[in-house]
This record gives C-alpha cells, sequence and structure tokens, in this order.
C-alpha cells in the first residue's frame, strides 16, 4: 500500500469504535455500540414478508437477538472459527444468526435457497459447516436427502414457530428464547476469519471465499462513498445475502453507519418493487442490472405513477450497467443508476461512479479512495507490467492490502497465491481505462458467466451433465441476453446409441435444473457432434462462444493478450 | 380455443421453462413458484412463452395474475373474449 491509501484506511478505522486491547469485531460495530448509543429505538431492520407486513426490529431488538444466538452457540460448544452456515431466505432469523455467529466468533456463510440439491452439498462439505440454520421446507427438500453425506454437520436448527421440528433437527427459537439476552462479544481480531462466501471458478469445485472482522473497514467507507449512505437512511440492498453483496451491504455496511435495512422476503416483482420503494420511502437503493432492466419492461407511464421523491441515490452492481439504463434512471427515479463493481473476493466495492463525481454512463468508475488499480498486461505466467497509457486493454489489478481483500480460499492456498503477481491482485476482469481515469468493463479473462448478477463456473454445471448417461461430453457458455447480461447454454455431446431428441434435451434440462438449481442450470440446451479441445484436453469455451456467436475467432478481445 | 386447450398451451408454456415440473401432480390453484424453484427470470420467460404460443401481448402489471395454473386460465380465458 502506499502511504496515501494507507493514511485514508487508518483515517476510516476512526468511523469505528473496535474492541477492547485492539479487538475488531463487525457485529459490535453493526450492533452493539448502537444499541447502547443514540440509536437504540432506531429501526435497524424492517422487515418485509410476502404479505408486505412490515416487521420491525430496533438496534436495541437485534443486540439482544444476536447475544440469544451467540448464548445458544456457546450452549451448543461452537468454538471460534466453527463455521455456521445459514440457508434460509430473507427472514429476521437469517440476519440474527449472522450477527450473533459474528459476536461468537465463529465463522458465518449464508447460502442462496434458490441452489439446488448439488450446490448445496458441494458448499457444505468443502465450508466443513457444523452448524446450519434452515427452514423446515428446506431441510424437507434439500437437506433430509443430503445429510447421510455431511457427517461434519452436528446441528441443524429450524426456525419455523412450529412444535413439529423434523427428527435430529433443534427449534431455533426454542433455543432463542430458553438463552440469557447478555453476551460478552468474543475477542476477535481485526485478522480473525468472519465471512465466507463462495464464487465459481472456471474449473474445479467452487472457491470459498475468506473474509476477516476487518473487512468492516471498507464495508463502511464505500458504503458512504460509494452508496453515499448515512446515518438514519432507509436503505435497501435488494441482493440476497447468499452473494456477497448481499452481505456486505444487505447486512454489515447500512447498520454499521446507523441506516434502517429495508429488507423483502418476496421474489423479484416489478411492480412490488415500484410499490416497495414509494411505500417505505426508500432513500438509497442498491440493485442490478437484470432488475433495472426487468421493471423497464413495465413501461414509463406506469412507473411514473409511483412517487420516488425519497429516493436520493440508486447504483447498481452484478454485471456492466448499460448507458441507456443509467439515464432512464434519471428519467423515472428521478436519480440516475451509479454503476458499481467489485467481486467476491475484494469483499466491498472497489471502483463506482460514486455520489461525488460526474457520471460516465456504461463506464465502472473510478477506483474508490484507498484503492490503488491498474490495467496490466501479462509478460509471462510470474510477470506482469502495468500499462501506463489510457484507452488499452488489460486485466484489472488491484495493489493488495485493503480491509476487505480477501485471506484465503478455503483448502487452495496455491489458488489463492496465483491470484496475486507482486504487489497486484489479479481480478480476471479485462478493462479499459479512459483518458480521464474511467474503468471500462470488457470481458472475462476466465470464462466465468455473468448472469442475473451472479458469477458462474461452466465446470460446477459440465460435471452434472456429465453424471449423465447419455452425455459423452458437455461445454457451457454464457450467450449474450438483453435482460440478464449472459444466459446459460451447455453444449451437449451424446454417447453412441442415444438419439439427440427434444425428449433427451428435456430429460437433461430437468436433471440439471433438478441438480443445480433455477440459477445456475442452464437454460438452453444443444447438441453437437464435438467440442473445440486444446490437445492437452482442456475445452475451448471462447471459441465455443465465438462459433456460437458467429464471431471472428482471432478477434475476440480475450483471446488476444496471450493470457 | 376451449380450456382444455388452453390449459394445455400454458402447461406447454411452462415445461419449457422448467421440465422438472410434473404437470399431473400440479396444484391448479396454488402458485407455481410455492411448488416448484422457479426464479423471477424463468417466470418472465414463462410469460413471453404464452405470448408466443398464443398471439397474445400481456402487459407487466398482468404478469401476477399468471402465477398459478387457475390463474392464467382465468385472465387468458378473459383476455380471449
Amino acid at each position: 500500500m502506499s502511504s496515501s491509501t494507507d493514511l485514508f484506511w487508518q483515517q476510516a478505522k476512526t468511523a469505528l469504535s473496535g474492541l477492547p486491547n485492539g479487538g475488531l469485531n463487525i457485529a459490535h460495530e453493526a450492533v452493539d455500540r448502537h444499541a447502547v448509543g443514540g440509536y437504540r429505538h432506531q429501526v435497524a431492520i424492517r422487515c418485509l414478508d410476502a404479505s408486505d407486513t412490515p416487521r420491525d426490529f430496533t438496534y436495541l431488538d437485534l443486540w439482544k437477538l444476536t447475544n440469544q444466538f451467540a448464548n445458544v452457540l456457546q450452549q451448543l460448544q461452537v468454538a471460534d472459527g466453527d463455521r455456521v452456515f445459514t440457508l434460509l431466505g430473507r427472514v429476521p432469523e437469517l440476519y440474527i444468526t449472522v450477527l450473533g455467529t459474528l459476536k461468537k466468533g465463529s465463522v458465518v456463510c449464508p447460502l442462496f435457497t434458490v441452489y439446488g440439491p448439488e450446490p448445496i452439498r458441494t458448499r457444505l462439505i468443502s465450508g466443513n459447516a457444523k452448524v446450519l440454520v434452515t427452514s423446515k421446507w428446506l431441510y424437507e427438500n434439500k437437506i433430509e436427502p443430503l445429510r447421510q453425506s455431511l457427517p461434519g454437520l452436528k446441528y441443524i436448527l429450524i426456525v419455523d414457530q412450529d412444535q413439529h421440528i423434523p427428527p435430529s433437527c433443534d427449534n431455533f427459537w426454542q433455543l432463542l428464547n430458553r438463552a440469557s439476552d447478555h453476551f460478552t462479544i468474543s475477542p476477535t481480531k481485526p485478522e480473525t476469519p468472519a465471512l465466507l462466501h463462495f464464487t465459481s471458478g472456471t474449473t474445479g469445485k467452487p472457491k470459498g471465499v475468506m473474509h476477516v472482522h476487518n473487512a468492516v473497514v471498507a464495508h463502511c467507507a464505500s458504503a458512504r462513498y460509494a452508496l453515499d449512505l448515512q446515518p438514519g437512511d432507509i436503505f435497501w440492498c435488494t441482493a440476497d445475502p447468499g452473494w456477497v453483496t448481499g452481505t456486505s451491504y444487505g447486512i454489515i455496511a447500512p447498520l454499521v453507519i446507523g441506516a434502517t435495512l429495508l429488507v423483502d422476503e418476496a421474489e423479484f416483482d416489478p411492480v412490488r418493487w415500484c410499490q416497495v420503494l414509494q411505500n417505505y420511502r426508500v432513500n438509497v437503493w442498491y440493485t442490478a442490472p437484470t432488475a433495472i432492466r426487468m421493471m423497464m419492461r413495465l413501461g414509463n407511464n406506469l412507473i411514473c405513477r409511483y412517487d420516488f421523491s425519497s429516493l436520493r441515490f440508486a447504483a447498481s452492481v452484478g454485471e456492466p450497467l448499460n448507458a441507456e439504463l443509467v439515464l432512464w434512471g434519471k428519467e423515472v427515479f428521478g436519480t440516475p443508476f451509479h454503476d458499481s463493481w467489485w467481486q467476491t473476493e475484494t469483499g466491498a466495492i472497489m471502483i463506482a461512479n460514486h455520489a461525488r463525481m460526474e457520471i460516465k454512463p456504461g463506464s465502472m468508475g473510478k477506483p474508490l479512495p484507498g484503492v490503488e488499480s491498474a490495467v496490466i498486461q501479462h509478460l509471462s505466467e510470474s510477470e506482469i507490467k502495468v500499462i501506463d497509457v489510457p484507452e488499452q486493454n488489460g486485466e484489472l489489478a488491484l495493489r493488495r492490502g485493503w480491509p476487505s481483500m480477501f485471506v484465503g480460499y478455503l483448502d487452495d492456498e496455491e489458488r489463492y497465491h496465483r491470484c496475486f503477481i507482486n504487489d497486484w491482485y489479479l481480478t480476471g476482469d479485462i478493462v479499459r481505462r479512459d483518458i480521464d481515469g474511467y474503468f471500462w468493463f470488457i470481458g472475462r479473462v476466465d470464462d466465468a458467466i455473468k448472469s442475473a448478477g451472479h458469477l458462474i463456473g461452466p465446470y460446477e454445471i459440465e460435471r452434472v451433465l456429465l453424471a449423465q448417461d447419455a452425455v459423452a461430453d458437455a461445454g457451457v457458455i454464457g450467450i449474450p441476453d438483453p435482460i440478464i447480461n449472459e444466459t446459460v447454454k451447455a453444449y451437449v455431446v451424446l454417447n453412441a446409441g442415444y438419439n439427440a431428441s427434444n425428449e433427451l434435451k428435456c430429460y437433461l434440462h430437468a436433471q440439471t435444473r433438478k441438480a443445480l438449481g433455477p440459477a445456475v442450470a442452464p437454460r438452453e440446451i444443444e447438441f453437437c457432434d464435438k467440442l473445440p479441445r486444446t490437445y492437452s484436453g482442456k475445452i475451448m469455451r471462447k471459441l465455443l462462444r465465438a462459433r456460437a456467436l458467429g464471431l471472428p475467432e482471432r478477434d475476440l478481445p480475450t483471446l488476444d493478450l496471450n493470457l | 380455443m376451449n380450456q382444455k386447450q388452453l390449459k394445455k398451451e400454458i402447461l406447454a408454456a411452462l415445461l419449457e421453462v422448467a421440465p422438472e415440473i410434473n404437470a399431473k401432480t400440479l396444484d391448479h390453484e396454488k402458485n407455481f413458484r410455492d411448488q416448484y424453484p422457479l426464479d423471477s427470470i424463468d417466470f418472465l420467460h414463462f410469460v413471453l412463452n404464452i405470448e408466443k404460443r398464443l398471439g397474445v401481448k400481456i402487459s407487466e402489471i398482468d404478469y401476477p395474475k399468471l402465477s398459478s395454473l387457475n390463474g392464467s386460465l382465468k385472465y387468458l380465458g378473459l383476455a380471449q373474449k
């Protein structure tokens, strides 16, 4: 880190209160210090259920409930560093579990409920889950069939207010209600592991990305700069906490700042979202391009019937936001959408069109204070060169040392080290920096697919297809889509004796959806005779994609970088 | 188009998106998304499939009316009249 960025983070830390003896705990910053201060009776979380009935939790309520949950973990002899997973919709119990686990000094990993059993099993096993908090429906449909394959999973807590808990599970509320609402936060240090999120790579199993309590320094500072978030704001982050955005900004940052976090349990519905923005008087809104595109389909006449006068700032993340959408925000919501860029690995927003600068529609924006970025060119496997001149394509790199930088991939130190050359973290995204210092997204170095705001690894899907008797080979790529950025498409080579029939295509489609869930499974399957592979047998997905799109095979932006 | 044909088209539009759905055991009253894990993109594609199959234009504001089989039958039955 240079001395100026270092100084920035030192100053950013002064916005937090810390624990005695140099300790730092995310939940202390998010809950406890407010519960004993001026915000104690302010609403911390306002939860809307499907029927649109709000349930409010003040900072004081949240303090008690998270203390109770930390005590439950203590009684269950869950140790510091043990992993507590959630598989829950956006219900109050999710927020209580995440923050209570952090108080206890254990590591929390929220999983996305739309995952099918296969991604859930992989993540619970590689994350070595000791406790899982889930609902009865999710347990019966997604966990129970896997239970035998999860010997490390000691406790399953069911959140339903129901006396009939499945056998060998525990009742979340019964345990909570018996526990004391006083708890002394574990003396975690800035470098103590806190959060685990899984992200997809091109090859191998999903990567377990580990973050430490120090990440809260960046959560807080970036939310102020990139989202203009202020104490007392009503803040709505539409991302599910199963994705990193939904944890960093859908739980932690707004609470640390002393805002009111609005949580909507219901699934996306454009009309409902207009009502939520209006009726709950949202001040700051953080959402995703896919959702914005789907709202745009409603038409301006309909949207303009709603009153968005409370909305001060709107931002977007997940995939590149086209210029048209940025400007459309201004037209109908009264504020343009501010695009932001970051990754699971970076833990917090790194580059953004932030509140105090002029937006360049279609660009990612500029690095936030404290973030040092560069466009680099690879000279060899271990050598890079910073490209000093503007308007050149290259890989985006960030100088290591910001507080929310990931500290490792679970059980894969070698892969972690491969992400760095010298002092630079290599993001895997190809960008261009213009003459004014704004960054523009060009593509991925690898074959990861950006679909509906999620980063999807083709390998996880190919593996499920290859497990089918009919399938000899499979290659998965992203095809451009006007609404979800890229749609997942699978190319399948059949084994001898299988006919390329529509019935077989439906069957394979159904099998992938059952195993992976709709967010990850391919939305299109096409049979082909052969897939392009290198001499060493590696599938050439970029070539497959070029052929699928009828692009000239030599002109791919990410192929001519000699990566 | 009679009710039977309409139902067939609706189910075909749904199965095109989510072939794992068992049309025989599908609860006609209940929301599709309470029975099967469909995401909002699936639902959008389902509505677009219906538009294509039936040659109708469905306003975004009416999409929630198509969230169950009976809801779809009722809405599309009226739309055809």
